[in-house]
C-alpha cells in the first residue's frame, strides 16, 4: 500500500463534553490524528470509547446542548471546522465531508423514494434541476452496484434489503464527491457476507474517487482489510496510533495487544481467548492517570498519578504508555 | 468480486419472482379502510354530503322551493304556507316563513362546509407551524410555545370564543375564524409530541449529515411521517367546527336570521316546539343531518387511524 502524503484532515486534541444536571461527560478528551488525501484511517474501540462521538464532532452534528466541543481543532483543507458558521458548515456537510451511519434500516425516510432522497443532496448542494440530480443518482446507484438502478430508483425505503440500502447510502454520501468519507461502524448491522461485498466496495470506491476515508469499527478484522493506518481509542483518548502492519505485528500498547490476543485466528487451536477485566470506564469519571491502569497487567505507580504522553516510539508509531520498554520483557517472559 | 455481483443478481431475480404486492403507506391504509364495511359508509355519506353542500353552494340543487316561495310572496314569506308539516311537496315541511325545510338543510349544509374548512385551514396552519418549531428546536422556542398554548387552553374554550367573536363581530365567517384561532391547542401538541420523537431518527440524522437545512428537514422530511395526524385531526375537526357553529349560533353569535344555518333552525326550534301543535320537523332535519354527518365523519376518522396507525401492522 502507498503512503499519500498530501494532509486532508488533522484534529488536534479535540474535546468534546456533554455536560448533564451538573455532571461533565468527558466523552472525547484530547484526541489527535491526521488523515492524508486517499488514506483510510480505521478508529477502534470498544463501545462508548468516543469513537461516534469523535465522528460527530467532526461533522459538528453533536446536539448542542447537552454536547460541545470545548477545545481543540479540525483542520479540514486548510479550515477550522471548529470555527465554522452553522451555514457554513452545513455547505460543507454532505459535500465535502459526508458520513455513513451503522443502521442502514433506519437511515432512510420511510416515506420517500429512496432515489429523491439520493438526488436531493445533489439538488441542495450543486444546485441541480430534478432532473439532473435523479440521472446523476442512478448513475451513483450504478456505481455502487445496485442491480436495475433505474427501477430501484422508485424503491421506497421499506422494499430494499439492508445491504442493498447501505449501497444506497454510500451513493448518497458520495453524490457530491467528497474528499472525506465518515464511516460509522457501516456494516456492523450487516451480515458477514453483506459485509465482505460493502467493505470490497468501499475500498473499489475509494480507488475510483479518490477520497479519504475514517472507518469507526470495534471490529479489528475491518480495519486490518481496509485501513492503512489504525488509531486506538480508549476512554476518550487516542492510545495507539500506527500503520496497519506496524500495529498487529508488534503492538506497543496494552490495551492494543489485549485487544489482538482476544480475537481468534484462523489455525490456531486449543489457545483460549484473552478477556480483558473489568469495563470501560465510565466517562463520567474516569480514572486517574492513565486510563486504562484499572485492567492494565503492567500498571505501576506512575500509571495510577501521571497521565502518559502519546509519543512517537517508532517511526509513525505512537503510544501513550509509561511501560512501553518493560512490558515487552514481560511478555517475554 | 465478479461473482459477488452475479450473485447479488440473482438474488434480486429471485427475489423479484416471488415478490408480494408491495404497496405503499396509503394503498395499505386504503386496502384496510376497505376491510372495515362501516367506514366504507361513513366515507359515502360524507362524500354524499360534501357533494350535496358543494351543489348547493354553486346553487345547483335546493333552489327550486325558495324560487317557489319567492313567487307566491315577493318577499319571500308566505304566510299560506309556514309551517306545513311533512308532505309531498314539502318532504321535511315549511318553516314558519313556508320556506321549504329540506332546501333549508342542505343549504346549511353549505354553511357547515364552509366553517368546518375556514377553522381547519386556520387551526391547522398554527399548530403544524408552531408544533414543529416547539417539537424541532427545543429550548427557549419550545417553552415559549409551550407557554402559549398551555395560557390559551387554561381558558374555557366557549367563553374564549365568544370572546373573540365579540372583538371580530358577530357572522359565519369570524365564527369560523374564533373556532380557528381556539382549536389548535390539541393538534399542536400533538404535532410537538411527533416532531420531538422524530428529530432524534437516523433518518434526520442523515439528512443532516447530508447538510440538508433545518427548515427544509422540519417540513419536507419530518412533516410528511406526521401526516396521517394531520388528516386524522382534519377529519374529527370538522365535527369540532360543525357542532361549534351550531352552538355558537343557538347563542346568537353565528349565523344570522336569514341563513340557513343548522344552529338557526336549532334555535329556531325554542319557540316552535312551544307551539301547538308541536312544530318538530325542523328540529329533528337539522339534528338529524347533523347527528349523521358527525357520526360519519367520527366513525371514518377513526377507522383512518386505526388504518394508518403503522403499530397495529401485522
Amino acid at each position: 500500500m502507498k503512503m499519500p502524503d498530501k494532509l486532508l484532515l488533522e484534529v488536534n486534541n479535540l474535546a468534546t463534553y456533554f455536560r448533564t444536571e451538573g455532571y461533565t461527560s468527558r466523552a472525547v478528551d484530547g484526541v489527535s490524528f491526521k488523515i492524508h488525501s486517499g488514506e483510510t484511517l480505521g478508529l477502534v474501540g470498544e463501545s462508548g470509547c468516543g469513537k461516534s462521538v469523535t465522528a460527530l464532532s467532526i461533522m459538528r452534528l453533536i446536539p448542542d446542548p447537552p454536547g460541545k466541543i470545548v477545545q481543540g481543532s479540525i483542520l479540514f483543507e486548510g479550515r477550522n471546522l471548529v470555527e465554522l458558521k452553522e451555514t457554513e458548515m452545513r455547505t460543507m456537510r454532505g459535500n465535502r465531508v459526508s458520513m455513513v451511519f451503522q443502521e442502514p434500516m433506519t437511515s432512510f425516510n420511510p416515506v420517500f423514494r429512496v432515489g429523491d432522497q439520493i438526488a436531493e443532496v445533489a439538488i441542495v448542494h450543486q444546485r441541480l434541476s430534478y432532473k439532473e440530480a435523479k440521472r446523476r443518482a442512478i448513475e451513483m446507484l450504478k456505481k455502487v452496484e445496485i442491480p436495475a438502478a433505474e427501477e430501484r430508483y422508485s424503491d421506497y425505503p421499506h422494499q430494499m434489503s439492508g445491504g442493498m440500502k447501505q449501497r444506497a447510502m454510500l451513493a448518497m454520501a458520495l453524490m457530491c464527491n467528497p474528499s472525506l468519507l465518515i464511516a460509522d461502524e457501516p456494516t456492523t448491522a450487516l451480515d458477514v457476507t453483506i459485509e465482505a461485498q460493502i467493505l470490497h466496495l468501499m475500498r473499489d470506491l475509494q480507488s475510483e474517487l479518490g477520497m479519504s476515508i475514517l472507518l469507526i469499527t470495534h471490529d479489528l478484522c475491518v480495519v486490518a482489510e481496509m485501513a492503512h493506518r489504525i488509531a486506538v481509542m480508549y476512554g476518550g483518548k487516542i492510545v495507539e496510533s500506527a500503520e496497519t502492519h506496524a500495529l498487529f505485528n508488534h503492538p506497543l500498547h496494552p490495551y492494543t495487544q489485549a485487544l489482538l490476543k482476544s480475537i481468534p485466528r484462523l489455525g490456531e487451536k486449543n489457545r483460549r481467548l484473552l478477556v480483558i477485566p473489568g469495563e470501560v470506564p465510565n466517562p463520567l469519571a474516569f480514572p486517574s492517570g492513565c486510563r486504562f491502569h484499572p485492567r492494565c497487567s503492567f500498571a505501576t505507580d506512575i500509571c495510577r498519578k501521571e497521565i502518559p504522553e502519546f509519543k512517537e516510539y517508532e517511526k509513525n508509531h505512537y503510544a501513550a504508555c509509561f511501560n512501553i520498554g518493560k512490558q515487552h520483557t514481560a511478555q517475554e517472559t | 468480486m465478479g461473482r459477488d455481483k452475479e450473485e447479488n443478481k440473482e438474488q434480486i431475480q429471485e427475489q423479484n419472482l416471488i415478490e408480494l404486492p408491495v404497496r405503499s403507506l396509503w394503498q395499505d391504509a386504503i386496502h384496510r379502510l376497505t376491510k372495515n364495511r362501516l367506514a366504507v359508509i361513513s366515507f359515502f355519506i360524507i362524500l354524499l354530503y360534501l357533494t350535496v353542500a358543494l351543489l348547493s353552494g354553486l346553487g345547483l340543487i335546493a333552489t327550486r322551493y325558495d324560487e317557489q316561495a319567492y313567487k307566491t310572496d315577493p318577499s319571500g314569506v308566505s304566510v299560506l304556507d309556514s309551517y306545513r308539516p311533512p308532505c309531498f311537496d314539502h318532504l321535511l315541511g315549511t318553516d314558519i316563513q313556508g320556506r321549504d325545510v329540506l332546501s333549508r338543510v342542505i343549504q346549511g349544509s353549505w354553511i357547515s362546509l364552509r366553517v368546518a374548512l375556514t377553522m381547519s385551514v386556520i387551526y391547522i396552519t398554527i399548530a403544524v407551524i408552531l408544533g414543529a418549531l416547539a417539537g424541532y428546536f427545543g429550548g427557549w422556542v419550545d417553552d415559549l410555545i409551550q407557554w402559549i398554548y398551555q395560557t390559551l387552553a387554561s381558558i374555557p374554550g366557549l367563553l374564549l370564543i365568544i370572546a373573540l367573536t365579540f372583538v371580530l363581530g358577530k357572522g359565519l365567517t369570524n365564527v369560523a375564524i374564533a373556532l380557528g384561532l381556539v382549536g389548535w391547542v390539541s393538534l399542536c401538541r400533538l404535532m410537538r409530541a411527533e416532531y420531538l420523537k422524530h428529530k432524534s431518527r437516523d433518518y434526520v440524522l442523515a439528512a443532516k449529515a447530508q447538510g440538508i437545512g433545518d427548515f427544509r428537514i422540519m417540513f419536507r422530511h419530518i412533516f410528511p411521517n406526521t401526516l396521517h395526524i394531520v388528516i386524522i385531526s382534519f377529519s374529527l375537526g370538522f365535527i369540532h367546527a360543525i357542532m361549534g357553529e351550531v352552538v355558537l349560533t343557538f347563542v346568537g353569535l353565528g349565523a344570522q336570521s336569514h341563513e340557513p344555518s343548522w344552529g338557526r333552525m336549532i334555535s329556531e326550534a325554542r319557540a316552535e316546539l312551544a307551539r301547538d301543535p308541536a312544530v318538530y320537523w325542523p328540529l329533528l332535519s337539522a339534528t338529524v343531518a347533523m347527528f349523521i354527518v358527525c357520526l360519519a365523519f367520527n366513525i371514518f376518522g377513526d377507522a383512518l387511524r386505526d388504518s394508518l396507525d403503522p403499530k397495529l401492522k401485522v
